[in-house]
């Protein structure tokens, strides 16, 4: 037996597809008749419809295996044996799913409590020492500026990013050296003029802390006697030239 | 009990098989004993000639039945049952023969077992076979072997479309749904095997026209 037959039949793979499909009885009408058609003219598809018909036959010989009498018995009893191995593999995945659901949940509890945490709590503050001497308000007429009356203590968050937060103090902290030097020269010219009255009260509000009522009293006993508050040669030398006057208000003590 | 859709009920009132299955989904265990026992010989009778083993095919078998069961669940009929149950079958055969593919190893040639001689060509073998076996009484078993040997050269989706044509008598458009291609490719498919099975056949079949008594010019049955 050759693969390639001698014979072969000229039908298009077209009309060997329709032929078949028509044996099948799956040809629409139109189909149906064309094949009829080509059946009654042409000797070679009646030769091949007949040796396809023939072949389909021999099929029938093909042995055609049962299924064992107890092939029934068996299947439901290895069904049984196997619904056993699905519940444990169920269970077993149950177990997976909560242990899983478990660490979602841990995982977003955590998330959300460092979320919230973060967010939510106050600013990270670093004690920065205030100035030996509190800034006290100082006027001269040839400078305009009001210097903010509130004890720069404090305040820089550790772990922001704010470079400005920073500038300010260190301006605040400058400044007040510069107020302090400016009132401790004060305080060595009003005491050559203060009689011994004035002198036990700045004594007295020295023990006491000294501070703003301390400096207002060498103040005001400066203006007694005349002394110029600022040392000219000092303000015109140790003062900002810049000072952002616009952002320095009753509203807005800091400055800022 | 689960309800069905107006499709899932009319495939239920035209196919005693659907309504056994929708049994089946609600937890009947008699009705899956019924399937079992309607379905098991064709089973096994499409799947010996998809793996080539009568053994194997019983394994495949249960293997299907036991699938059917764990989808029992899922099951909405859109079709008959009988498509929806082959399309099961194939997906397990063409598993277990990936795997053998995988994992080949060594098979007897039917026709070299029986006679002891080395294995020949196919269509060697056929003609072997036929020359060799004049006694009518021996021929069918024969035939049998001849026939085996030449459905085992199609290739897989060339077989199972063969086997549920023939056995089945699926439509193209069943066949379709089971090998998951459309109908058009099923028709070309089912052409290239029967031509393939003719080319092989042919000389036994020549034999067979010149041997009937009756060689009659063929009278095709009327269209539906």
């Amino acid at each position: 037996m050759s693969a390639v037959p001698p014979n072969k039949p000229k039908l298009t793979p077209q009309e060997q597809e329709n032929l078949t499909a028509y044996l099948d009885h799956e040809l629409d009408d139109a189909g149906a008749e064309q094949v009829t058609a080509a059946l009654s003219r042409r000797a070679e598809v009646r030769k091949e419809a007949e040796t396809l018909r023939k072949t389909w036959e021999l099929l029938d010989y093909l042995p055609r295996p049962q299924a064992p009498k107890s092939f029934t018995e068996q299947t439901l009893t290895r069904l049984s044996s196997t619904k056993g191995i699905l519940l444990q593999q169920g269970m077993k995945w149950r177990r997976y799913a909560i242990a899983g659901w478990a660490a979602c949940l841990l995982t977003a509890g955590a998330f959300g409590f460092w979320l919230t945490y973060s967010l939510g709590r106050e600013p990270e503050v670093v004690e920065v020492l205030a100035p030996q001497t509190d800034v006290i308000p100082v006027f001269d007429t040839t400078h305009t500026e009001t210097v903010s009356t509130a004890p720069e203590t404090k305040l820089a968050r550790k772990d922001v990013k704010d470079i400005k937060a920073g500038q300010r103090l260190l301006e605040a902290q400058k400044r007040n050296e510069r107020l302090a030097s400016q009132a401790g020269r004060l305080y060595f010219k009003v005491r050559k003029k203060i009689n011994n009255e004035e002198e036990e009260r700045l004594m007295k509000l020295s023990k006491e802390g000294g501070g703003l009522p301390y400096l207002a009293a060498i103040i005001e006993l400066a203006h007694k006697y005349k002394i110029p508050l600022i040392d000219p040669n000092e303000a015109n030398s140790g003062t900002p030239a810049k000072t952002n006057k616009k952002a320095v208000g009753k509203g807005n003590p800091t400055g800022e | 009990m689960q309800p069905i859709g107006k499709t899932s009920q009319a495939f239920a009132i035209q196919d005693p098989d659907v309504r056994l299955m929708l049994r089946v989904r609600n937890e009947d265990q008699a009705a899956f004993q019924e399937l079992v026992t309607k379905y098991q010989h064709r089973l096994i009778g499409i799947l010996a000639h998809l793996c080539g083993s009568a053994d194997e095919a019983e394994d495949l078998a249960q293997e299907v039945f036991l699938r059917v069961y764990r989808a029992r669940a899922d099951y909405h009929p859109q079709a008959k049952f009988s498509t929806w149950f082959f399309t099961i079958a194939n997906n397990v055969a063409l598993n277990a023969l990936r795997r053998k593919r995988r994992k080949p190893s060594y098979q007897l040639d039917p026709l070299v077992s029986n006679s002891g001689t080395q294995s020949a060509r196919p269509e060697e073998a056929l003609v072997h076979a036929v020359s060799t076996e004049p006694d009518r009484r021996m021929r069918h078993q024969e035939l049998a072997k001849v026939v085996e040997l030449a459905l085992s050269q199609l290739n897989e989706r060339q077989r199972l479309a063969v086997v549920l044509n023939k056995f089945e008598e699926m439509s193209y458009e069943e066949i379709a749904t089971v090998i998951g291609i459309s109908a058009k490719a099923v028709k070309s498919l089912l052409s290239r095997a029967r031509t393939q099975l003719r080319d092989i056949l042919r000389t036994y079949v020549e034999t067979e026209l010149m041997d009937d008594s009756q060689v009659t010019p063929i009278i095709m049955e009327p269209h539906p």
